[in-house]
Parts: C-alpha cells; sequence; structure tokens
C-alpha cells in the first residue's frame, strides 16, 4: 500500500510513526515532496487537501480523512465521485467532545458562572437549583458524538432528547426528527447542545425563529460548527434577555478575529475550538484499520455520504 | 412518639418546613423544636440536630435514635456523653450523591479541560488552545471513599478517567486503585494529579491537606474539596498555589463558614470559592430519609446509615 499524506498544517511525523508501526510495510508519502508518481498512489490521507488536488492521482482506492469534519474536502468542485471516503471516527475524539457537553451542561446546571460573579464580589449565598432530571436537555445532531453525549447526559440523570434528520434509538433518550419535529423539541429544551455538522441544510438553522421556539432563560452550547448559527440572532437572544447564557467552541471564521462582539459579549462563554481535537495516537489506529480494509479490497468504515454531506 | 428538632441555623433549617414535610410521611408525629417547644424531656425519642450544645443530648432519657445534618457530626463524636447506645444516623440520600457527583465531574472536567486558562483567555480575546493528557491518562485521586466517594469515583471512571481512592481501609470497587492507611498516603499522592477531598472530619484527618501533603503531589496538581473545611490548611494551600507546585483549587467547604470577607482564598486568581453549595439535602429527600428511619426503629430494625464511633464518621 502507497499513502500520500496530505496536511498543510500539521506534523507528519507522529502520523508516519502510527501509521507504519500499525501497517507493516506501508509506504508513507508526505505531499508534495515525497509524492513521486501520482498514479502509484493508492490512498490519500488527508485534512484540509487543496482544491483540485485529488482529482490529480488516477488510481486512488479510497480518501480517507483526519478530521471528523469533511465540509471543506466536499466543496471541492472536482473531488472525485466514485471513490469512497471515509470520515474519521476516534472513540477518544468521540469521548473528548462529551466531556466537553457535560461540562458546559454542569457548568449552567450548577450556576457556575453566577458563583464566578459572587466571588469577585465576595458574596457568600447559595443559589437554589433543580435536580439534574427537571433539566430537559436537547442535543441537535445524534450521530456517533450526539449520541454517546446523550448517553452520558442521561446516566446523570438529565431529561435527554436529540433531534436528527432520521429518528434515532437511544435508551432514555427521546427522539425528535425531521422538520416537523424540531419545533417541539425546540420547545421542551431549557439547555440546547447543537453537534451539527456544516451541511447546506444545517446553514444557519440555529437563527431568530428557532431560538424564539426555546423556553425563556434557555442555555445554549455549540459544540458542532460556527456555519450552523447565524451569529446576530443569538447575540440579539441574548441580549433581550430571551436566552440565559451561550457557549461557543466554534465560529464562522476561526480564529475568532479579535474584534468580533462574542469576545466581550458579557453572556458568551468562549473557547477556541478545543471541544475535540484529532491525536495521531488514538486517530493514527482508527486510519490504520482503515487502511488495512481497503487493502483488503474494502471500503473505510465511515463512508461519507456525498449527497447527504457528512 | 416525639421528635426534637434542633435549627439551630434556622435560616438554614426552617422548623414549619421541617414540620410539614416529616408529617407527610409521619401524620402522628409530635414535631418539638428546642428549646422552647421541649415539653417532657422523657417524650423525646428523636432528635434532629444541627451542632448541638456538648452534653444536651444526654438529657433525653427515652432516644431512640439521633438524626443529624452533615455538619453536626463531629461535634456529636466529640461529646462524651452522647448516650451510649443510641445510633446516630446520618443524612444521605441520592439527590444529595447525585449533587456532589455533579460538583465533582464539573471541577474534574474544568481543569482536565483547561477551562480554568480558557476563561483567563477569553478576556483578553486571546485565541490558543492546550493539549493535556488524554482522559485514561489523567489520574484523579479521591481521598476518602465513602458514600460520596464511591459514586464519584464509578461517575469518573465511566467517563474514562484513571481513579485511585485512599481510605482508611483498603475499598474494592471494579476500576478503582485502592490505596489505605498510612502507608499508602504518600504513593497515593504522589501518582494524583487532581486531588478531590471527600474526606469525614475526624481528629485524624484534620488538617490533612497540608504544606508535607501538597508537596507529595506532582508539580501542576489541582485540589478540589468539597469534604470539610477543617482538612485543609489554608496557608500552606495559599503557598502551593503561588509557588505553582498546586496549578489551582476549587473550595467549597472552610475553617469559618461563611468565609470572612478578608480570606484571601477570595481574590486569589486561582482558587475558586463556592459557598458550601457543592451537595445539599434538599429538605423534602432528607424528610423521606428520616420518616423511612423513623418507621424502621418502630418495627424494630436498625436504622441505616449510622456513624460508626470507633471510626468517627
Amino acid at each position: 500500500m502507497i499513502i500520500a499524506f496530505i496536511n498543510q498544517k500539521g506534523d507528519p511525523a507522529p502520523w508516519r510513526d502510527v501509521l507504519t508501526e500499525e501497517v507493516p510495510g506501508l509506504d508513507f508519502r508526505v505531499w508534495p515532496d515525497e509524492v513521486g508518481d501520482p498514479a502509484e498512489i493508492d490512498i490519500a490521507v488527508v485534512a484540509l487537501p487543496p482544491p483540485g488536488l485529488l482529482k490529480t492521482f488516477p488510481n486512488l482506492k479510497a480518501i480517507l480523512s483526519m478530521w471528523a469534519g469533511v465540509e471543506s474536502m466536499l466543496r471541492d468542485p472536482d473531488l472525485p465521485r466514485d471513490i469512497p471516503i471515509g470520515r474519521l471516527v476516534d472513540r477518544a475524539m468521540t469521548r473528548d467532545m462529551t466531556h466537553h457537553v457535560v461540562h458546559w451542561v454542569l457548568h449552567y446546571h450548577r450556576d457556575a458562572h453566577h458563583y464566578a460573579e459572587q466571588q469577585r464580589a465576595g458574596k457568600w449565598q447559595s443559589i437554589p437549583y433543580p435536580e439534574a432530571t427537571d433539566r430537559r436537555v436537547g442535543i441537535l445532531g445524534m450521530g456517533a458524538l450526539g449520541g454517546d453525549a446523550a448517553r452520558a447526559l442521561a446516566n446523570l440523570g438529565f431529561t435527554v432528547a436529540g433531534w436528527s434528520a432520521n429518528p434515532k434509538s437511544i435508551d432514555g433518550v427521546e427522539s425528535f426528527h425531521g422538520t416537523n419535529g424540531l419545533t417541539p423539541f425546540l420547545e421542551r429544551t431549557n439547555i440546547l447542545v447543537s453537534l451539527l455538522p456544516s451541511t447546506p441544510t444545517t446553514e444557519g438553522l440555529i437563527n431568530r425563529t428557532t431560538l424564539a421556539h426555546l423556553p425563556a432563560g434557555a442555555y445554549f452550547i455549540n459544540a458542532g460548527r460556527g456555519g450552523a448559527v447565524v451569529d446576530d440572532d443569538l447575540i440579539a437572544a441574548l441580549d433581550s434577555g430571551a436566552m440565559a447564557r451561550a457557549s461557543l467552541d466554534v465560529f464562522r471564521t476561526e480564529p475568532l478575529p479579535a474584534d468580533d462582539p462574542f469576545w466581550r459579549h458579557p453572556k458568551v462563554d468562549l473557547t477556541p475550538h478545543v471541544a475535540s481535537h484529532t491525536t495521531p495516537r488514538t486517530a493514527g489506529r482508527e486510519v490504520a484499520e482503515d487502511i488495512r480494509r481497503v487493502a483488503a479490497g474494502g471500503s473505510p468504515r465511515n463512508l461519507v455520504d456525498l449527497d447527504r454531506g457528512y | 412518639m416525639a421528635l426534637l428538632f434542633g435549627g439551630y441555623l434556622a435560616d438554614i433549617h426552617d422548623p414549619d418546613v421541617w414540620r410539614a414535610l416529616l408529617r407527610r410521611h409521619l401524620p402522628d408525629l409530635d414535631f418539638r423544636v428546642w428549646p422552647d417547644g421541649v415539653g417532657d424531656h422523657r417524650d423525646i425519642e428523636f432528635t434532629l440536630v444541627h451542632d448541638p450544645a456538648m452534653g444536651e443530648l444526654k438529657r433525653y432519657p427515652n432516644l431512640k435514635a439521633i438524626f443529624t445534618f452533615g455538619a453536626g457530626i463531629e461535634r456529636i463524636m466529640k461529646d462524651p456523653e452522647v448516650p451510649a447506645g443510641v445510633p446516630v444516623v446520618r443524612l444521605v440520600s441520592v439527590d444529595m450523591v447525585n449533587r456532589m457527583t455533579e460538583y465533582v465531574l464539573y471541577w474534574v472536567l474544568h481543569y482536565h479541560r483547561d477551562f480554568h486558562r480558557y476563561f483567563a483567555q477569553e478576556r483578553q480575546a486571546h485565541w490558543e488552545k492546550y493539549r493535556g493528557p488524554t482522559t485514561a491518562e489523567r489520574r484523579v485521586g479521591i481521598l476518602g471513599v465513602g458514600e460520596l466517594g464511591a459514586d464519584a469515583a464509578q461517575k469518573l471512571i465511566a467517563l474514562g478517567f484513571d481513579v485511585a481512592g485512599w481510605s482508611r481501609r483498603p475499598k474494592s470497587i471494579e476500576g478503582m486503585e485502592s490505596f489505605a492507611g498510612d502507608d499508602g498516603f504518600l504513593p497515593f499522592l504522589a501518582r494524583t494529579e487532581i486531588l478531590l477531598c471527600l474526606l469525614a472530619t475526624t481528629p485524624a484527618t484534620e488538617g490533612i491537606i497540608n504544606a508535607r501533603t501538597l508537596a507529595a503531589l506532582p508539580k501542576g496538581a489541582f485540589l478540589i474539596n468539597p469534604g470539610r473545611g477543617a482538612h485543609v490548611v489554608d496557608d500552606d494551600l495559599i503557598a502551593a498555589v503561588d509557588s505553582g507546585h498546586v496549578a489551582a483549587a476549587a473550595l467549597d467547604v472552610f475553617y469559618q463558614e461563611p468565609l470572612p470577607a478578608t480570606h484571601a482564598f477570595w481574590r486569589h486568581p486561582r482558587i475558586t470559592v463556592t459557598p458550601h453549595a457543592a451537595a445539599w439535602h434538599a429538605p423534602e429527600h432528607a424528610a423521606e430519609h428520616i420518616a423511612h428511619n423513623i418507621r424502621r426503629i418502630l418495627d424494630g430494625k436498625p436504622p441505616h446509615p449510622v456513624v460508626d464511633h470507633a471510626a468517627g464518621y
């Protein structure tokens, strides 16, 4: 097997270590310097490949993404459409995402932001709060990440529902789906979590109209993609007091520009896209497993549906 | 059947609220409030007390059980005149355990994932990512593995952390490494990056988190204390945080509560103060627990859980 490693930002060394250890005999070539004859490349292992690049490898058997999100790659008009594309699903990344979500749900559930303000004011005052079962958490996007976060939150006693394009069955998690399910899902949700990927159908899904269906004083946690949110509509809902607070990890432009109003908004808690990240040590094993499958004539496990966009 | 209510901290424990809640479960309960409503001392079979005065409890000859709010246990245990053989029943409810575990998970995740640094960065509009150890590599250590410690350990293990516990005697919890006794203490600290204190206060544990203990932790460790304020030597903790040996601390309990306005903890940039709010007894759940135990005692069964007089908790 000959692979081309295409990642303009990341260091190839840890990937080379883990992939060559996991797949003996692997010929690991870093694009652009080591590629050699493009016709020899069997598999492209990619993160943010430049548009038009992938079509230059005439004998590709598969494209494997080092990232969970593939939206930027799918915008390549020259992307070969007949080659299977595998998306990274890494349990360590899933776990990281779940921890990020659980942290923020607990943060709002237990009024950590109020206590921080009280400490600055030197004020000693307990704030009553409901039992977890009386907090209704709603997760937008119920793929591998959403399902894992939903189970973890349900395990802590929260009342959890999920919304996705198609119905999902998870023990103890109420399922809403499709356009008709969105409004009732929002109406029952105190803490809204978006794990939506960026696709044409999720673009701007969280906007003035959808936010207005949330009950008064709701919280919003976005760890999916920035494109799902209409920023000005979210800020308006926070400013009016209709919504209590928002935790944002993803943005339309990253790094978030220094003059973006989110930075200094008193009701926005901001993190620099850290909910989940690719670690070569764990992700490399997942990519290696797909390389072995392709070498044996099979397909990657988590196939991207080009029409669905993820 | 008379119960004496000693709501010394009336702002927290309103007798009218407790009377109504307990009568919901025990309609015949004769609910008396100390000190004016005691009546004939011989009538009193149960007490529900918060930090009773020394010697007070021996004045009730027909006492069948002493129910106590958490903070009262230490005083009762130090009182040489507490009638022998009368069980001291602790307030434990699933609800209270859940609330404590929420607090613990929040702070472990907070430090594990560098949120304390991101919060500081946000104020400067600074975008920088940190990559610490993975969850499986992150070593959490729990001092005190009773009901609260055991639940926290199980939930932390379920989230994927590397969890150890230290207690007087070894404890068996699936997936948790158990350290015990004096010999186990330093090895437990040496492997612990996030130290969580859920000990009960006894003479043996007072000041257990001191300069020597903190120095035994690896550099950059975190402390989370929702147990009892008397466990921590405040000045030693401040020195350890100032030196950077301890990266940050979340404290919910203090030697003196409310924490005095002049205390250095309030304004320390790497110490978080919450007002003894990690867990509390929702009165409706606690009343159910008390009523359940009163019925058990009247049926001739032992109450649960009772304080072990020898161990002091």
